[in-house]
């Protein structure tokens, strides 16, 4: 049996190693692995924090108030936790330059996803058509993630667009809001699926409903935003625990991978890598190197051990990102009505837009905002805060956040490369992305579909509230070296095998040639373990 | 007593319709001591003298906030009552405050609303006529802009 060493903790990283433990393999995970502090209070729910916390500061807005949200800073609606800070702490090894592009890297233990919203929508038929395998083909994946992790779903009127797996758990309870969305569908069903092809559904989340192992069901605390403390809502971290349990894994953790070495056979022979308290870098030797570090530190990796076997600086094209679109609705027939925060906070339904091609079906995530900090709301009301106040609180339990995904494709002029350092020091990551042509339309046209949807609701955009986010902020990066069942440089095999170096893996989203507009995490699961089970 | 501390119940009671208590104004006057997350610069005259009038009491905070809404959404003294708002609302009583629905039916609550409104309107007409004279005596806008 192999040893693999697998680079990062993410979703994709610790999916794959627990699957090739499960086969028998030796599993050593390199990993920066920062973390956390502990949940505080974790029987406590969102409001009674705020009674019996010494200083609810501290929790909410940080010692520093850094996640106070001003008005010249980005127009979100949400204030970033203190208590997850530590999931994009950088590191000074990992340099990045962006243009057209707000990255967002994670060095924590479990990564970007420890930060996730549980969202777990597979691909179907349609949006695997550029990868060299079909639903079915991925489904007994999807089938084992959702039995590793547990996902709530329901048979609704969106499984013609997200397939139904086995292994599906019951939904959570809806909140009042929801609930009353729900109805609303169902009463004008026939004039938003036949006339505006608009679809509606229970979100599918990583989230259990009943006790599993040491984790415990949703208790309805409202911190979802700030860390789940009972690990209802799953994160990598949870399956990186399964992992080290294990006695064929071995965990290094405060190591930063700078590159891989390999010989003129093109195999790879080793990674160097650096400890982060200071100290002389290391070299081991590999057996066989899975990259899971997400898409764009996996591809610095890549791009970096080139140059440093060749010096020559190479530029891998294909860069995608799901754009995302924030529409903040009043739904009218909730205005008055007392707000409960003890629910589920993040989205518990989703809206599904047809389009003419099936696999840019566009994927809309409805969060009721019931529990989520006030002043960044109420600063954008267009009167005097003592009267946003009044306005807010009357409306509060009406309120709702649309987030619209749309798909993205590769296309040369979006890329990934390096900037060497003039004086000979560590090279710079350059990410550059280009916007479509036809972008400027296709927002107008999903803004006033979706817009036109939220009316049949009963639900009202407030003028001027629409927020376009700018690329890079969902987090899906994916796309610079694709699956391809051509061998052609610069790509993986079907079974995520490097074309160039026959004993790498890569396993994350830069593998992907096409990212629909679901959120990708569950299939990077599915994926990674598809490796783990196809290719070991 | 400070001027963070009097900007405190100030603001407090602007925001909530009473002075917040002693450990919060405390948190607030610490915040503000401490330049918390870029509130506190106020390079221009004209900031100043924002600041100096939204002390006054709450209706002139009042007309200062709305004022600033429309024309400097990134003043100094706005950013100090958003950082009140976000303060009063990590604690149980002022929140329960903050997000309790007016009683009365929904025709009820529109009335209201509309009246809330339409005040601030008002007041709005009023700061401007107010303000936009002296904002060109004292030298110019305030210097942070959105």
């Amino acid at each position: 049996m192999a040893t693999i060493t697998v680079v990062g903790s993410g979703a994709s990283g610790v999916h794959f190693a627990l699957s090739a433990l499960h086969k028998g393999h030796r599993v050593r995970m390199l990993d920066v692995g920062k973390t956390g502090p502990a949940a505080m209070r974790p029987e406590d729910s969102f409001t009674q924090l705020k009674e019996n916390l010494a200083n609810p500061i501290d929790y909410f807005l940080g010692s520093d108030f850094a996640s106070v949200v001003y008005p010249d800073r980005s127009a979100e609606f949400y204030g970033f936790p203190p208590g997850k800070d530590y999931i994009f702490e950088p590191v000074p090894q990992y340099q990045i330059e962006a243009r057209e592009f707000a990255p967002l890297s994670s060095f924590a233990r479990g990564g970007l996803a420890e930060a996730w919203t549980g969202g777990s929508y597979p691909f179907n038929d349609a949006e695997l058509s550029q990868f060299p395998f079909g639903y079915e083909d991925l489904a007994p994946f999807y089938e084992a993630i959702a039995r590793r992790i547990g996902i709530t779903g329901a048979k609704d009127d969106l499984a013609d667009f997200i397939p139904m797996h086995d292994e599906l758990t019951e939904p959570l309870r809806l909140d009042p809001h929801s609930v009353q969305l729900m109805r609303s569908y169902a009463r004008r069903r026939d004039a938003l699926r036949e006339g505006q092809r608009c679809h509606m559904g229970h979100a599918r989340l990583a989230v259990l409903t009943q006790d599993r192992d040491d984790r415990h069901a949703c208790a309805y605390l409202g911190r979802c935003l700030w860390g789940c403390p009972i690990s209802a809502l799953y994160t990598p971290q949870v399956t990186l625990e399964e992992c080290r349990r294990h006695p064929n894994f071995e965990y290094v953790p405060d190591v930063y991978v700078s590159h891989f070495t390999y010989g003129d056979d093109r195999r790879i022979e080793s990674v160097r890598f650096e400890h982060l308290d200071g100290g002389e870098p290391e070299t081991q030797a590999v057996e066989a190197l899975v990259l899971a570090a997400g898409a764009l530190a996996s591809t610095r990796l890549y791009l970096e051990s080139i140059y440093h076997a060749t010096g020559r600086v190479e530029r891998l094209t294909g860069l995608m990102d799901n754009r995302q679109i924030l529409l903040p609705f009043v739904n009218l027939s909730r205005i008055g009505k007392p707000s409960d925060p003890d629910v589920y906070q993040y989205n518990q339904v989703a809206l599904g837009l047809e389009e003419a091609a099936p696999e840019e079906y566009i994927h809309c995530l409805v969060t009721t905002l019931s529990t989520a900090l006030i002043h960044p709301i109420v600063q954008g009301v267009p009167f005097d805060l003592r009267t946003s106040l009044r306005l807010f609180k009357n409306v509060h339990a009406a309120l709702g956040l649309v987030n619209v995904n749309l798909h993205d494709r590769r296309r040369d002029e979006s890329y990934v490369t390096l900037e060497p350092d003039g004086a000979g020091g560590r090279p710079r990551l350059v990410v550059a992305y280009s916007t479509p042509d036809g972008e400027r339309p296709r927002l107008r046209t999903t803004i006033r579909r979706m817009k036109r949807a939220l009316r049949t609701l009963g639900c009202i955009v407030p003028p001027g509230m629409a927020h376009v986010r700018p690329m890079g902020a969902s987090v899906h990066y994916a796309g610079t070296l694709p699956m391809s069942e051509r061998e052609q440089p610069r790509t993986v095999a079907p079974d995520c095998r490097s074309h160039d170096f026959e004993n790498l893996y890569l396993v994350d989203g830069a593998t992907f040639p096409f990212l629909p507009a679901k959120n990708i995490t569950f299939t990077l699961m599915a994926n990674a373990a598809r490796v783990a089970e196809t290719a070991f | 007593m400070t001027l963070p501390e009097r900007e405190g119940r100030v603001f407090s009671r602007y925001l909530l319709g009473s002075v917040a208590d002693g450990s919060i104004l405390d948190t607030y006057a610490a915040a503000v001591g401490s330049g918390a997350a870029g509130a506190c610069p106020e390079p221009g005259a004209f900031d100043r003298f924002l600041t100096w009038m939204a002390r006054l009491n709450p209706v002139a905070t009042r007309a200062v906030d709305v004022y600033t809404r429309y024309f400097f959404p990134a003043a100094p003294v706005r950013k100090r009552l958003i950082l009140m708002l976000a303060i009063l609302e990590c604690h149980a009583r002022p929140y329960a405050e903050l997000d309790t629905v007016d009683g009365g039916g929904r025709g009820l609550i529109y009335f209201r609303i509309g009246r809330a409104a339409l005040g601030s309107m008002i007041l709005l007409v009023l700061a401007a006529v107010f303000l936009s004279p002296l904002r060109v005596v004292m030298g110019g806008r305030p210097t942070v802009r959105s």
